[in-house]
C-alpha cells in the first residue's frame, strides 16, 4: 500500500512528494536454527512474516530566483521506516540466537543494558554479581524480581538481556547551491536521529578495548577511586572471557549525527575573449572538500570516528560471532577520508 | 505517478497503488555445496565415512574441550587469566559446571550433526548397494561411540532426531525428547557395537580406521560403565529419570553372544 503526493506551488518554486506507504511481506526466507539434538544445524524456509511502513518527503525549491546574479536553491528530504517482525517460525515469538522477536525490527541486538557503573555504596552490588562484582564495573539493567525487603532475588543473567531496537527515529539528507554570478557554492549532507551504531572497536569483540593491561587498545575515559564519572569500566575489574563483564555493552552508542559530504566552491569563466582566443568555450575552477565535518554525533564527539558503519556484523573484529552479520557496525575497516580536491574543467 | 499542476499555487496529487507478484520458481543448480542427492551416491556415503574420522577433531581437537578433560583431574589447575572456558572444570572449589557456561557443549554440538550422518550413511548405504557391511559397520561403530560419550556426559539423550529412532533427519523438528540411560545403551551403543563388532575387519581399512577389536574394547568399556550406572553406589542422580533396571537383561544377553563372536 502506497500514498503519494506529488505537488508543486509558488510558480513551481517549490516542489516535493510525500509518500507513505505500508509493506507486508509473507513468506520470507529465513534460515531456521535447529536445536543441536536434530542432527542438522539449520535450514532454509518461508516461515517469516514482516511489515514496513514509513514515510518520505521530499522537497526542492528555488528560494532566491537569480535577484541581482544570485540565487539560491535547496533540496531536502526526510524519511523514517518502521520494521516489524510479525512471524517467525512454528508460531514461535523469540528466536534468540537469530536475535529475531515478533513485534521487533529485524535488526535488534540482544543484550544487557547498560545502565551506568557500580559506584561505591550501590546497594545489591554482591547479590546482582553474585559476589564476583567490583565497583567501577559494568552495571546492566535487572529486570528480576524484589524480595519484601527491596533486595533482588537473584543474580543478574540471561534473563535480564533486553531486545534493542537499531532502528533511527528519522533520517534524511539535504543539498543546497547558492550562486552569484560566476560563483557558485555547493553544500549536500546527510543526517540521522537515534537508534544503535554499534562499534566493534569499543565492544568485547574486537578486543580493541579489554582494559585489562597496557597494549595498543582504544582510548577511553575509564573508572578510577578519582573519576567516578567515567563512562567506561574500571581497568582490570570484573571479566568475561578477556574484556570486561558486559564488555559488549561498551560498544553501542547513540546513532545520532548530521554529516556534510561535500562542499564545493567553483568559478565558471564564460565568454572569456582570451580564453576564447585559444580555443577553450568554458572553463571552471572549483575546489571540494569531501566529508568536512560531523556533527551532533555523540560517537563522534567521543571518539573522532566517523559515525557511518562500515563494516557488516561477522566482519572487521576479532570475534565476528557475537553480532549477526546482518547488523551493520563500525569496525576496524578504512575510515572515511577526508579529501581535498581542486580542480579545472576545460570545455573545447 | 501521475502529475497535475493547477493554474493556481496549489496543486494535488495522486494516489499510486502498486502491486508486485512473481510466480516462476526458482531452478536450483547447486554448484558449491552438496545437496541431500549426493549423499545417496556410493562417493557420497564414502564422504560420509571420512567426514566420521573427521568429527574426532571437532571434539578432541577442540581446546576447550580438550582442557575440560584434564582441569578436572589432579594433573593441571586453572592459571592466573583463566576464564570460565578453562576454570569451570576446576575441582579445587572455583569451578561451577552449569549448562550455559562448562564446555561439555562442545560434544554436544557435535555429537548429533556424527550421529545423523552415521545413520545416513546406514541408510544410504542400503539403498546404493555397492557399499560392504564392513564400511557400514564403521558407520555403526561411531554411532554408538557418539551416543556412548553423550550419555556418559548428560545422561538419557535423544535417539529420535526428527525422523524417527536412529533415523537419518530429514524432518526439521525444534523439540526434542530424551531418552533414558537404559533406551541409549540397549537401543543404541550396544546393537551398533555388536554389529559392528560383527562386520568389521580384523585389520584397519586404513591406517587408524576402527577393527574388530576397537569395538570390543568400546563395547567391553560401555558394559562396564552401564553396570556401574545401574548399581549406582553412590546414588548420583539422573535424567530423565529411569530405573535402574535393565530391560531385558542387555548386559547379560550381549556378554553371552559377546562370547560366541
Amino acid at each position: 500500500m502506497n500514498y503519494g503526493i506529488d505537488f508543486s506551488v509558488l510558480n513551481h518554486r517549490l516542489n516535493g512528494t510525500f509518500e507513505y506507504y505500508e509493506q507486508n511481506t509473507k513468506d520470507l526466507l529465513f534460515r531456521v536454527s535447529l536445536p543441536s539434538t536434530s542432527g542438522v544445524g539449520s535450514y532454509m524456509a518461508n516461515i517469516g512474516e514482516s511489515q514496513n511502513k514509513g514515510f518520505e518527503l521530499t522537497l526542492n525549491g528555488t528560494i532566491i530566483d537569480n535577484r541581482n546574479g544570485f540565487s539560491w536553491d535547496a533540496g531536502f528530504n526526510l524519511y523514517a521506516n518502521r520494521n516489524e517482525l510479525t512471524q517467525l517460525a512454528s508460531g514461535q515469538d523469540r528466536d534468540e540466537s537469530n536475535w529475531w522477536f515478533v513485534g521487533h525490527p529485524i535488526d535488534v541486538i540482544f543484550d544487557y543494558e547498560k545502565v551506568g557503573l557500580w559506584q561505591e555504596g550501590d546497594p545489591h552490588l554482591d547479590v546482582l554479581e553474585g559476589g564476583g562484582g567490583n565497583v567501577g564495573m559494568i552495571k546492566v539493567k535487572y529486570t528480576g524480581e524484589y524480595d519484601s525487603a527491596g533486595v533482588p532475588v537473584r543474580a543478574i543473567g540471561p534473563d535480564d538481556r533486553q531486545i534493542l531496537s537499531l532502528e533511527p527515529k528519522f533520517q534524511g539528507g539535504f543539498n543546497t547551491r547558492l550562486a552569484y554570478n560566476n560563483w557558485d557554492l555547493t553544500m549536500v549532507g546527510v543526517f540521522k536521529k537515534d537508534g544503535i551504531l554499534i562499534s566493534t572497536l569499543h565492544s568485547s569483540s574486537g578486543y580493541l578495548n579489554m582494559l585489562s593491561g597496557r597494549r595498543n587498545n582504544v582510548k577511553v575515559d575509564y573508572w578510577t577511586p578519582e573519576n567516578t564519572g567515567a563512562s567506561y569500566p574500571k581497568p582490570g575489574g570484573s571479566t568475561s572471557a578477556d574484556n570486561p563483564k558486559y564488555g559488549t555493552t561498551l560498544g553501542y552508542f547513540d546513532a545520532t549525527y548530521l554529516k556534510v559530504r561535500t562542499i564545493s566552491l567553483g568559478y565558471n569563466f564564460n565568454n572569456n575573449a582570451f580564453l576564447n582566443n585559444v580555443g577553450v568555450e568554458r572553463m571552471r575552477v572549483y575546489a571540494t572538500v569531501q566529508n568536512p565535518f560531523v556533527m551532533f554525533s555523540p560517537f563522534n564527539d567521543e571518539t573522532g570516528l566517523d559515525p557511518e558503519s562500515n563494516s557488516y556484523g561477522d566482519e572487521n573484529a576479532a570475534v565476528t560471532t557475537q553480532y549477526r552479520e546482518r547488523l551493520l557496525t563500525v569496525g576496524t575497516n578504512s575510515p572515511a577520508t577526508r579529501n581535498f580536491i581542486f580542480g579545472l574543467n576545460l570545455t573545447f | 505517478m501521475k502529475r497535475k499542476h493547477f493554474k493556481s499555487y496549489i496543486g494535488i496529487a495522486l494516489i499510486a497503488f502498486s502491486f508486485m507478484a512473481c510466480s516462476d520458481v526458482l531452478e536450483e543448480q547447486p554448484r558449491s555445496i552438496y545437496e541431500p542427492g549426493f549423499f545417496q551416491t556410493e562417493k557420497g556415503v564414502n564422504g560420509g565415512l571420512t567426514s566420521l574420522y573427521a568429527h574426532m577433531r571437532y571434539i578432541y581437537g577442540q581446546g576447550y574441550y580438550f582442557n575440560t578433560g584434564l582441569t578436572g583431574t589432579d594433573e593441571y589447575t586453572y592459571a592466573q587469566s583463566a576464564d570460565g572456558n578453562f576454570r569451570d572444570m576446576d575441582l579445587s572449589g572455583v569451578g561451577s559446571i552449569t549448562p550455559s557456561s562448562s564446555r561439555s557443549d562442545v560434544l554436544w554440538g557435535a555429537a548429533f550433526p556424527n550421529i545423523n550422518t552415521a545413520s545416513g550413511i546406514i541408510e544410504n548405504a542400503e539403498a546404493v548397494g555397492t557399499i560392504s557391511d564392513a564400511l557400514i559397520a564403521e558407520a555403526r561403530f561411531f554411532r554408538a561411540f557418539d551416543y556412548f560419550l553423550l550419555v556418559q556426559t548428560f545422561g538419557g539423550v535423544p535417539l529420535d532426531l526428527g525422523a524417527g529412532v536412529l533415523k537419518f533427519n530429514t524432518n526439521p523438528v525444534r523439540v526434542s525428547v530424551r531418552n533414558t540411560v537404559p533406551e541409549v545403551y540397549t537401543q543404541a551403543i550396544f546393537p551398533d557395537l555388536l554389529k559392528a563388532i560383527e562386520d568389521l575387519p580384523e585389520n584397519p581399512r586404513v591406517t587408524g580406521g576402527v577393527t574388530k577389536n576397537v569395538a570390543r574394547l568400546f563395547l567391553a568399556k560401555a558394559y562396564l560403565t552401564y553396570a556401574w550406572w545401574l548399581e549406582n553406589p553412590n546414588s548420583i542422580p539422573t535424567y530423565p529419570e529411569a530405573a535402574r533396571q535393565d530391560p531385558e537383561g542387555t548386559v547379560q544377553i550381549g556378554i553371552s553372544r559377546r562370547l560366541m563372536i
